[in-house]
C-alpha cells in the first residue's frame, strides 16, 4: 500500500471504501444515482438500487373467498423532491417541487422516472429534465394505497394510509382509511383486513409518535395505539370549529404531520376560510396554533410552542400531505405561518382569515429555460459532454 | 519499549510514515484493531510500532479519535456524538477526511470508518455530479456507451 501523503484524492480511494460511502447513501434513491453518475469508479463501487413502485401488496379490503373480483391492495412508496438549478446565480430561487407519480409504474422501455410538479400545479406541459444538472433533495417520504382490480388493472384510490414499522421489522401495520370511509388494519402476518367497527366515516389516517390518528369527516379524531389497538382514544372536536355543525366533509379536512406536531387542516365556504389545530398531546385536545394564550387549571398561561405554524409550510394535496421549512422557499416565506394548497384539493385557497396560502402559477423562469418539453418531438439535445476515453 | 505509567498503564509508542513518534496508553492504541494484533503478536515489545501508511498529521487526529472513544463509556453517547460531529467538522476539508478514511481503513478502526463515511456521503448528498467532480478534482471518465447508460438513469419526465 502507498503510503497515505497529503492530498489524496477522492478518487483514488479503493472500491471498498467508495462503497462503504455508497452504502451510506443508501436511504436516498436519487442520492445513489448521482453517485453513480459521477464518474466510473464511484459507479462501479455500488450498484443501483431497485425502483420500486410499489412497496408490497396487502390482501384485497373486501374478502374475496372465490377469488372472484381478482382485487388487491398495492402499498407504494411517495416520494417529494426538491429540485433546483445548480449554477451560483439560479440558487437562491424557489425549488421546484416533484413527487413520483405513485399511479403509474416506471416504464421500462424508455427508462424515465415519472413525477408531478406540486408547487406549479398549472403547468401544462410534460418536461424532461436531467436531474444531473440540478442540486436534488428528498425532502419527504410517505406512503399511498390503492385498490387494484386484478381483472383491469384499474386502480382505486384510497382516502389515506399510515405505516408503523418499527426497527426489528416484526411490527409492521398499515392502516388505512378506505375508499367507501371505513377503518382498517392490517399487521404483518395477517390473511386480510380488520375492519373497526363504528359510525365515523374516515377521510384521513396518520401514524404519529406510536399511535395512529384517524379523523372523521365531522370532526372527530381516534387515537389508537399501535403497540395495543384495542387502545383507542378519542379526541374531541375543536368546540368553536365543530359544536355548531353536524354537517360531514369528506373533502378539505385532513391530518398533517410536521417536525414534531401534528396538524389539523379544515378548509370550508368553498375553501376560503381555513382552520389550522394544533394536537395538543399532553391534554389530548385541539388548539389554534394562534392563540397565545390557553386556560391552564384556570389560569392563562402562555403556551409553551411556536409561534403559529412556526417554520413551517404545510402542503396539503389528497395524495400525501407534508411539511417543509419555510426558509429552503423564500417564495412562500411572506409570513410565519404559510400554508400552500395543491388544486387537488384547495381550488381557491386564498385570502383565507387566518393562514395566508399561495396557489402558484407561474413556475421561475429557469424550469422553461432550462429544461425541455417531451410533447415536441424533437430530440433532446445531446449534453456537452466530455469523455476521456481510456 | 513498554513504558507504564503512575496507573500502572501500559504505554505504546506509534510511528508515523514521516517518523513522528506517539506515545500512548495501550487501551487507546488498542482502538485499532489492527495495532492490537500487533502488539498480541508481540510486535511492540522492541522499540515503537511502524505505521507506514499513516502521516504524523494523521496519526495526531485518529490517536484524538481513539483517547476519546476508550475513556468515554456507553452512557455517554450523547456527548460522544456531539464530539464525533465537532471532530469531523474540525477536520472539515475532504481532503484531511479522505486521509482519515484511508488510515481508519488501514487502522481497522470501525467506529472512525462509520463516521468518515457518513460525513463524506453527508458532504456530496444534493449536490450535482458536475458539482461533486469540480469539489473533489474527480475527472469524468465515462465512455460514450457508459455515460449514455448514466444520461437514461437520471432521466425525469414530469408534468
Amino acid at each position: 500500500m502507498a503510503p497515505i501523503s497529503k492530498n489524496y484524492c477522492w478518487a483514488d480511494l479503493p472500491n471498498d471504501l467508495l462503497e462503504k460511502i455508497g452504502s451510506c447513501l443508501q436511504n436516498s434513491y436519487v442520492d445513489i444515482l448521482r453517485f453513480r453518475a459521477v464518474c466510473s469508479s464511484w459507479r462501479s463501487s455500488t450498484p443501483l438500487p431497485p425502483v420500486v413502485p410499489s412497496l408490497m401488496t396487502l390482501p384485497p379490503l373486501v374478502p374475496d373467498h372465490n377469488n372472484m373480483s381478482h382485487q388487491y391492495c398495492l402499498l407504494k412508496e411517495l416520494t417529494v423532491f426538491s429540485v433546483q438549478p445548480a449554477h451560483d446565480d439560479l440558487s437562491g430561487t424557489t425549488p421546484l417541487l416533484l413527487r413520483t407519480l405513485p399511479s403509474k409504474s416506471i416504464s421500462e422501455e424508455d427508462n424515465v422516472t415519472p413525477l408531478e410538479a406540486l408547487n406549479y400545479p398549472k403547468l401544462k406541459t410534460k418536461y424532461l429534465l436531467d436531474s444531473r444538472d440540478f442540486r436534488v433533495k428528498e425532502i419527504w417520504f410517505d406512503y399511498y394505497l390503492v385498490v387494484v382490480d386484478g381483472s383491469s388493472d384499474n386502480e382505486i384510490p384510497t382516502r389515506g394510509v399510515a405505516v408503523c414499522w418499527s426497527e426489528d421489522f416484526d411490527d409492521f401495520m398499515v392502516m388505512v382509511a378506505t375508499p367507501s370511509l371505513e377503518l382498517a388494519m392490517w399487521r404483518e402476518g395477517d390473511y386480510g383486513w380488520t375492519f373497526l367497527d363504528s359510525d365515523y366515516k374516515f377521510v384521513s389516517v396518520v401514524y404519529f409518535k406510536d399511535k395512529f390518528y384517524a379523523l372523521d369527516g365531522s370532526g372527530w379524531v381516534l387515537a389508537i395505539d399501535a403497540t395495543n389497538p384495542d387502545s383507542i382514544k378519542k379526541i374531541s372536536r375543536d368546540r368553536t370549529t365543530f359544536m355548531q355543525r353536524e354537517s360531514y366533509w369528506e373533502h378539505g379536512f385532513v391530518l398533517v404531520k410536521s417536525l414534531g406536531h401534528l396538524f389539523l387542516v379544515f378548509g370550508e365556504h368553498d375553501f376560503r376560510i381555513l382552520l389550522i389545530l394544533m394536537l395538543d398531546e399532553v391534554r389530548g385536545e385541539w388548539v389554534n396554533p394562534r392563540d397565545d394564550r390557553v386556560m391552564v387549571n384556570g389560569e392563562w398561561v402562555k403556551p409553551p410552542r411556536d409561534d403559529g405554524l412556526g417554520e413551517r409550510l404545510l402542503f396539503v394535496t389528497l395524495k400525501s400531505s407534508f411539511s417543509i421549512l419555510a426558509k429552503d422557499f423564500p417564495e412562500y416565506s411572506k409570513d410565519n405561518c404559510v400554508v400552500c394548497f395543491h388544486k387537488e384539493l384547495f381550488h381557491s385557497a386564498y385570502g383565507n382569515r387566518w393562514f395566508p396560502s399561495y396557489c402558484c402559477s407561474e413556475p421561475p423562469s429557469w424550469v422553461h429555460k432550462s429544461l425541455h418539453l417531451v410533447s415536441s418531438n424533437e430530440e433532446s439535445p445531446a449534453r456537452k459532454e466530455e469523455y476521456i476515453v481510456g | 519499549m513498554s513504558i507504564t505509567t503512575e496507573n500502572n498503564e501500559k504505554m505504546i509508542t506509534l510511528m508515523s510514515s514521516d517518523g513522528e513518534e506517539f506515545v500512548v496508553e495501550e487501551a487507546v492504541a488498542a482502538q485499532s484493531q489492527t495495532i492490537k494484533h500487533l502488539i498480541e503478536d508481540g510486535c511492540s515489545t522492541e522499540g515503537s510500532i511502524p505505521l507506514p501508511n499513516v502521516t504524523g498529521r494523521v496519526l495526531s487526529e485518529v490517536i484524538q479519535y481513539c483517547k476519546k472513544h476508550s475513556s468515554s463509556d456507553d452512557k455517554e453517547e450523547k456527548e460522544l456524538e456531539a464530539w464525533d460531529a465537532e471532530f469531523v467538522k474540525a477536520a472539515d476539508d475532504h481532503v484531511a477526511l479522505t486521509d482519515l478514511m484511508m488510515a481508519a481503513n488501514f487502522l481497522d478502526i470501525k467506529g472512525l470508518l462509520d463516521l468518515v463515511a457518513q460525513t463524506l456521503a453527508n458532504m456530496i448528498t444534493g449536490k450535482s455530479p458536475e458539482e461533486v467532480r469540480r469539489m473533489w478534482n474527480i475527472k469524468n471518465d465515462f465512455t460514450p456507451e457508459e455515460a449514455e447508460k448514466v444520461r437514461k438513469e437520471n432521466q425525469w419526465a414530469f408534468e
